[in-house]
């Protein structure tokens, strides 16, 4: 079973550009960590719109702005990735109750904790009543959302929609500092979203999901010859690799193809790796060489390893 | 592919393990009381709450007090090592999908009340094991070395998920055995949030009846072993339940309340027959979501009125026992329905006095034994309007 993509749209520094030179306008993180961010407002209303944290109304928006690209009327699954959900509602209710105690708390903060308020928020809007799923896993939380989603369309879902996010807050880089992280996560620390539109029909689709894979690493190299090796490609099948960084620190040389390292564009989050399958898929549409596939490899943690291979349509 | 339950281990505030839990539900009795190790709580608090500190699990999991280790991931622990017995998680083939919604909370939630301002790097750390997949990852190595390691956090829904998705994973063929289930830890934070949301009854909560008044939180562990016929070949493990049939919907009503009619709750429930091939009449026991609030019971008491008609089903809401265990729920939840099946039992719901308004279908109240039970029903509903019935059937 093929899983196709129709859709593609990010809010993160690098933006949702059509421009077919993006990679040439990728500034350097320590250059710029504003965020390219569409009229919130023009795509939800202002009395919703004030209720909710920064993830949920980036994870909203741009989810919209994906689907507008598609048909909706089969869409069967929505999830999401998320490494921390809403944190920053989180932190805001953890201050009220530990500064108010027990005195009548407004809900709000609360409610809006949760971390499938993205996904539930996202099908309350679209009044869909259809599978709804949120996964929590560290920097792999967007690789084990894909693969929900290549499931689901295996499994019958005519269309689902999947992405990930994570938002920064001043806290966070506060205690990235007192937990005296490594300097490249305390200086390319961000936030960013990025939803996608899969399915099982080759119509219309802009890139195909070959492979995702999450697996243990010692060397970047030799799990990358396996986890090919299962969809039956060599490393010499890969013409780019898109490679982000999580917590980790290291760094890959060892690889005979061209690498990009996206996490220095995008900021480094959780579920950056979203943001680097968009920015993948954005450079095989643009791309004047003609590669077939491209890998997106996230080196989660010191001995996790996310991989997603996309192929030409 | 057939997907077959091996494995059971639970925690909760009935104690640690399926026999203690089992004792208490069959002799009717609560483990809901008034808070003793929960701290920082101007008000005494009905909750579900083990009677075991951290100290004391860490000692009965070969920890050293000193080891930063969140109380979810404790009770996580003890519920998986008996869930697993002899089997061990390792490699591709396996896999460990937890549900959970507080995590590490209980760890950061002391910091935030004491050492916010505090500059000792020493109590910063306990930030470290906040998010949700830390919690997971301490429980999947304590269970092997699985390479599928997962967490699903859909509220109240969450540990449901995660059997669905284990279920799903082995019927297309992608893992042989994955441990599915989840837990969660009682923690102030959640009891500040439902009060806020004014859904805590200050006194035991009564699910179904007339004089709800909302819920007690609670605390605990559920977990299952989920195998194929490759993998039990192997393990040699007894089996005891089939896991038939499991569906996903969205209410799609209201952030954090039910529809009317529960009409996502109507989906999931007929989508699980569905996928079991079963009909309504063949599921001989539900153990209902019922958490003791005026709308979820309503909603729930009204889905079940649509799907069932006429027909005299029984159920019932171990909540009444075990308080709302949030991400835990689901996978308690589980092996007691596993129980149920096993035993042929249907356990009775505690503080029930009254029919609710709609003045029909009347829960279970008191203990049955040597019924025909071939397929039982759990339900769990979550905030963001998540939806997730399983199935449960004898082999």
């Amino acid at each position: 079973m093929n899983n196709y993509m129709y859709s593609s749209s990010a809010i993160s520094t690098i933006g949702n550009s059509t421009e077919a030179n993006l990679l040439q306008l990728l500034i350097p993180i320590e250059k710029n960590k504003a965020l390219i961010e569409p009229a919130y407002k023009e795509f939800i209303n202002p009395m919703l719109l004030r209720r909710m944290g920064k993830a949920t109304k980036m994870s909203v928006v741009c989810a919209l702005k994906c689907l507008k690209k598609v048909d909706v009327t089969n869409l069967n699954a929505i999830i999401v990735g998320t490494g921390l959900g809403a944190i920053a509602d989180t932190e805001k209710f953890l201050t009220i109750a530990s500064q108010q105690g027990e005195k009548i708390l407004p809900p709000t903060s609360f409610i809006q904790s949760g971390h499938n308020t993205i996904a539930g928020q996202i099908a309350l809007l679209l009044k869909n009543d259809s599978y709804n799923m949120t996964h929590v896993q560290q920097g792999l939380s967007f690789e084990y959302a894909l693969k929900d989603a290549v499931l689901s369309v295996q499994e019958g879902a005519q269309l689902a929609l999947v992405g990930a996010v994570d938002e920064y807050t001043p806290l966070l880089q506060n205690f990235a500092e007192r937990l005296k992280l490594e300097e490249s996560v305390k200086n390319q620390l961000l936030e960013g979203a990025a939803f996608f539109t899969l399915g099982g029909s080759p119509k219309k689709a802009i890139a195909k999901i070959k492979a995702v894979s999450i697996s243990s690493f010692k060397s970047v190299r030799d799990t990358l010859i396996k986890e090919l090796s299962k969809f039956d490609l060599r490393l010499e099948d890969l013409s780019l690799g898109f490679v982000g960084y999580n917590l980790a620190k290291a760094t890959i040389k060892e690889l005979p193809f061209k690498t990009i390292n996206y996490t220095n564009y995008t900021g480094r989050f959780f579920s950056s790796s979203a943001v680097g399958l968009h920015l993948a898929t954005h450079f095989l549409q643009h791309a004047e060489t003609d590669p077939q596939y491209l890998a997106v490899i996230n080196i989660a943690s010191k001995n996790k390893l996310g991989l997603i291979i996309v192929e030409r349509v | 592919m057939k997907v077959f339950v091996t494995g059971l281990g639970v925690v909760s505030a009935l104690g640690v393990g399926v026999n203690a839990n089992f004792k208490a539900l069959q002799k009717s009795i609560t483990g809901i009381g008034l808070n003793t190790l929960l701290k920082g709580l101007t008000e005494p608090t009905y909750v579900g709450e083990l009677d075991l500190s951290n100290q004391d699990m860490k000692r009965m999991l070969g920890f050293s007090k000193n080891d930063g280790i969140p109380r979810t991931a404790l009770l996580g622990m003890l519920a998986a090592k008996e869930a697993l017995g002899n089997t061990i998680l390792n490699g591709e083939r396996s896999g460990f999908i937890s549900g959970t919604t507080v995590g590490g909370m209980d760890l950061t939630e002391d910091y935030f009340k004491e050492a916010f301002d505090n500059e000792d790097h020493k109590k910063v750390l306990s930030i470290k094991t906040h998010d949700l997949g830390t919690v997971t990852n301490f429980i999947a190595n304590f269970c092997g070395n699985p390479n599928y390691v997962n967490t699903i956090s859909t509220a109240c829904s969450s540990s449901a998920n995660s059997i669905l998705l284990g279920a799903r994973m082995i019927r297309a063929g992608l893992l042989d055995k994955v441990l599915v289930g989840g837990a969660d830890a009682l923690s102030r934070f959640t009891i500040h949030g439902f009060r806020s949301l004014m859904i805590y009854d200050n006194q035991p909560c009564k699910p179904f009846d007339a004089a709800r008044n909302g819920l007690n939180l609670g605390e605990g562990a559920g977990y299952i072993l989920l195998e194929n016929d490759t993998s039990i070949s192997q393990t040699k493990n007894n089996i005891y339940a089939e896991l038939s049939g499991w569906n996903n919907a969205n209410d799609a009503f209201h952030q954090t309340g039910t529809s009317p009619n529960g009409d996502g709750a109507l989906k999931a429930m007929k989508g699980a027959l569905n996928a079991a091939s079963l009909n309504p009449t063949d599921i001989d026991y539900i153990n209902a979501h019922g958490t003791a609030t005026k709308n979820n019971d309503s909603s729930e008491l009204n889905a079940l009125a649509i799907l069932f008609k006429k027909q005299q089903i029984a159920f019932s809401s171990t909540k009444s026992y075990t308080g709302h265990t949030l991400g835990a729920s689901g996978g308690i939840e589980a092996v007691f329905s596993i129980l149920s099946l096993k035993n042929k039992c249907v356990f009775p719901i505690l503080n029930w006095l009254n029919l609710m308004e709609q003045k029909f279908k009347q829960p279970v109240t008191t203990y049955q034994v040597n019924v025909k039970i071939n397929n039982v029903m759990s339900n769990s509903f979550g905030f963001g309007g998540n939806s997730t019935s399983l199935i449960f059937s004898k082999v």
